[in-house]
């Protein structure tokens, strides 16, 4: 699949998360090292409270089987863990990068 | 369902059925018992639908906000279509926040109630028996049925009911 309709579903996607829960502040789109059919999509959320030190850990959102042409990977942080991750990309999951990263609504 | 999955569904089963009794019997035992049921019920349920758990207590709203990418839910849980049940969600998003809040980690952080444990935390000086919960989620539950949307807790006793047996876990 091309990068323009993975990016064009990944802002759908995005907005749709926002529209519903407005805890989410930032939805991150995150395509560098992503395989073709995967959306990754970091969302900065001010509801989330984890026991501290649970690891940055991303969900799978979509089925097995799927008609949808991408897998949904999701990644939640909370605020001060998106400083922390800015300051620090290392500690994204393995694989995970802020490379290209693409804002979705709310701001930068 | 892996065998986390299935512990956590069986435990937010056990739960549903622990609220559902209490909320039967509204003037026998303190709400803070059913509430505190309620919220685990949706935390377990929603840390059952995947195959690694949501970070966090909060975990109830990450499961409504990507159900609608599962077409396998509507059926079960009476929707005809995503429309139908993205209103309907639309309708719980209040409640399902506040069911959310009452978890003590949460509600311990935003300074509100919570079911389980006197607070506020340090300076403990209320006692979740002596506490109606009537703002934080009776209105609520009041407030979605009125919406004319099917009722809140109508559609989580098919959540549990439907989840493992359909199934419409990932």
């Amino acid at each position: 699949m091309a990068e323009p309709e993975r990016l064009a579903f990944a802002r759908w996607l995005g907005m749709q998360h926002l529209k519903f829960d407005k805890r989410l502040t930032n939805v991150i789109y995150l395509p560098h090292g992503a395989p073709d059919d995967q959306v990754r999509l970091l969302e900065v959320n001010t509801g989330l409270y984890p026991d501290p030190g649970t690891p940055l850990t991303p969900i799978e959102a979509t089925p097995a089987v799927t008609e949808l042409p991408f897998r949904v990977w999701i990644l939640d942080i909370t605020p001060d863990e998106w400083a922390q991750v800015q300051a620090n990309p290392q500690i994204l999951p393995a694989g995970w990068s802020l490379d290209n990263r693409v804002t979705i609504g709310r701001g930068a | 369902m892996n065998a986390r999955q299935l512990a956590f569904f069986r435990q937010a089963s056990s739960d549903w059925d622990i609220f559902h009794h209490l909320y039967l019997d509204l003037l026998v035992f303190p709400r803070c018992h059913e509430m505190h049921y309620l919220q685990m019920c949706t935390e377990k349920l929603a840390k059952a639908y995947y195959v690694v758990p949501p970070r966090g207590h909060a975990a109830f709203r990450r499961l409504l906000t990507d159900m609608p990418l599962n077409p396998a839910v509507l059926a079960p849980l009476g929707f005809a279509d995503l429309a139908s049940f993205t209103l309907w969600s639309g309708s719980s998003a209040a409640l399902v926040g506040a069911i959310e809040d009452l978890a003590p980690a949460i509600a311990d952080v935003k300074h509100l109630p919570n079911p389980e444990y006197p607070w506020p935390r340090g300076v403990e000086a209320h006692a979740p028996v002596d506490y109606l919960f009537q703002v934080e989620i009776y209105d609520l539950i009041d407030a979605q049925l009125a919406s004319g949307q099917p009722a809140f807790l109508d559609i989580l006793e098919q959540m549990v009911a439907t989840m493992q047996a359909t199934p419409w876990h990932l």
